[in-house]
């Protein structure tokens, strides 16, 4: 089967030119490079593997190459460009560089980066750093009582992967609520930490410190069993 | 208790707080807000004093969730302005804002991608002392043909004085014209580097700009629109850099 592009879904954007392709499926976005776009665009479902071969030795100059054309298409298959796969065997770019031995290689091969396009959350992260195993707090309504220090923003209790908190001058004592999408590495520091400044809420809450309903106030204590369950064994 | 609505870049939000702290209040404001009648509003803020005692807190609200709870009045209005700053850059209906640091020179805008606490504000700080113009150290808005406004963080207003019942962007710099973008530089510190830059393609300079836009999700046919035209006529440069003023004049040298 000839190989065809993908078009449901896709936003494309000419920038110089490369292609700037944005995926509403999964939000990834992708950047081709010359010789990638020109490939993709040729992937209609007509043009076979040797015809996209000497399209693109024709665009980008040089002799055409079924490999490389093979190597671009796992890559925009894997990218989810493509509709129909190509069924030929899996060439990596390593291989394919070492084969063509010339120079100019980097600017002839085609090429697709991805990147998934940030949340809101992340994109306004002070660390939108990927973190390895996260405190999950999502639907959860929770607050914290903790001091904002003086310096390094987004860091409140010692907890260096909380989102949305700026840092204060000078350090203040503060209770915030947890916001959405808080990014908190799954570590013991985090976990001793989280837990202490969300007891400490949790007793402002009880004690008339920190203006709180009934049903806040139990959510609070679910979340902060949520938190214990979660941090069982982290060492 | 006082109630104000402010518009800034198409988005309308309403401010409701206790009259005497409304000053200090004021400084959180987005740049370049200005007033509006009453009416509907995107999103409405809410700060409520409570005493006890001699002592008195402040609680800040976002609709009618608790965002944040403090004694310190100055901690409550950071917070504020965050969630401000915040909510108009995810609703503006025609501007586009990206993390980025951006300084006018020689007639055009120099960009600095990155998250916040990336460094953007010590490297702008270091253009700006070099002779550039500054435009944001935070959060840059773009115009649909790609050119970057001026957000400037506002001025603190006082109680009294001449701009006593202004809002603050009025007074936090005069909105100064859009620049087209001629250098993206997307780099960030660390302590040992040297700046060695290496040339990005357009394709690659618009990535860069999206991994740092915050409404991309929401409206991903503007943004891919939005920095396409702002990257296609930029040069663009990627290096890790150590000291900012160093970095700063080698930039500057680029355009």
């Amino acid at each position: 089967m000839n190989p065809r592009a993908r078009n449901a879904e896709l936003l494309v954007e000419h920038v110089g030119d490369e292609l700037l392709v944005y995926d509403r499926l999964n939000h990834h976005a992708h950047r081709l490079n010359r010789a990638a776009g020109i490939l993709w665009q040729r992937c209609d479902g007509a043009h076979d593997r040797d015809a996209l071969a000497a399209a693109l030795g024709e665009a980008v100059g040089g002799e055409p190459d079924p490999s490389v054309v093979d190597m671009a298409l796992q890559e925009l298959s894997d990218a989810g460009l493509l509709e129909s796969a190509p069924g030929a065997s899996r060439v990596s770019r390593a291989q394919v560089v070492r084969a063509l031995k010339f120079a100019a290689v980097g600017a002839t091969l085609p090429m697709v980066i991805t990147l998934v396009a940030p949340a809101p959350a992340e994109a306004d992260s002070p660390t939108a750093q990927p973190a390895k195993k996260k405190i999950d707090l999502s639907g959860k309504e929770a607050w914290v009582l903790g001091v904002a220090p003086a310096s390094g923003p987004g860091l409140v209790g010692g907890i260096t992967a909380f989102t949305g908190f700026p840092g204060t001058t000078p350090p203040v004592p503060v209770t915030v609520h947890i916001p959405p999408g808080a990014d908190i590495e799954l570590n013991a520091e985090n976990c001793k930490n989280l837990l202490k400044m969300m007891q400490d809420a949790l007793e402002a809450m009880m004690t008339g410190g920190f203006a709180a309903s009934q049903m806040q106030i139990q959510s609070q204590r679910d979340a902060i069993q949520s938190v214990r369950d979660q941090c069982k064994g982290v060492s | 208790m006082r109630t104000v609505f402010l518009r800034s870049f198409g988005v309308r939000f309403a401010i409701a707080a206790p009259a005497d702290v409304f000053g200090e209040l004021s400084a959180a404001f987005p740049p370049h807000a200005v007033r509006s009648g009453p009416g509907p509003a995107a999103r409405r803020f809410f700060v409520a004093g409570e005493r006890t005692g001699h002592r008195r807190s402040f609680s800040l609200y976002g609709g009618r969730r608790l965002l944040c709870r403090s004694a310190v009045l100055g901690t409550v209005a950071e917070h504020l302005g965050r969630a401000l700053r915040h909510a108009v850059a995810a609703r503006s209906p025609y501007a586009l804002f990206v993390h980025a640091g951006a300084v006018g020179w020689k007639g055009c805008a120099i960009v600095v991608p990155g998250p916040s606490g990336a460094g953007k504000s010590e490297l702008v700080n270091a253009l700006v002392a070099g002779g550039a113009t500054y435009y944001s150290d935070d959060l840059a808005p773009l115009d649909s043909h790609g050119r970057v406004f001026s957000y400037r963080r506002p001025l603190r207003l006082r109680q009294d004085g001449p701009g006593a019942g202004r809002c603050a962007g009025t007074l936090g710099g005069e909105l100064a014209p859009p620049l087209p973008v001629g250098l993206i530089v997307c780099t960030r510190y660390r302590g040992d580097a040297s700046w060695s830059p290496r040339e990005l393609s357009a394709g690659d300079a618009a990535l860069h700009l999206l991994a740092n836009t915050l409404p991309v999700r929401s409206r991903p046919g503007f943004s891919l629109r939005t920095l396409g035209a702002a990257a296609r006529g930029a040069r663009a440069v990627q290096s890790e850099r150590g000291e900012a003023a160093d970095a700063a004049r080698e930039i500057l040298s680029l355009v």
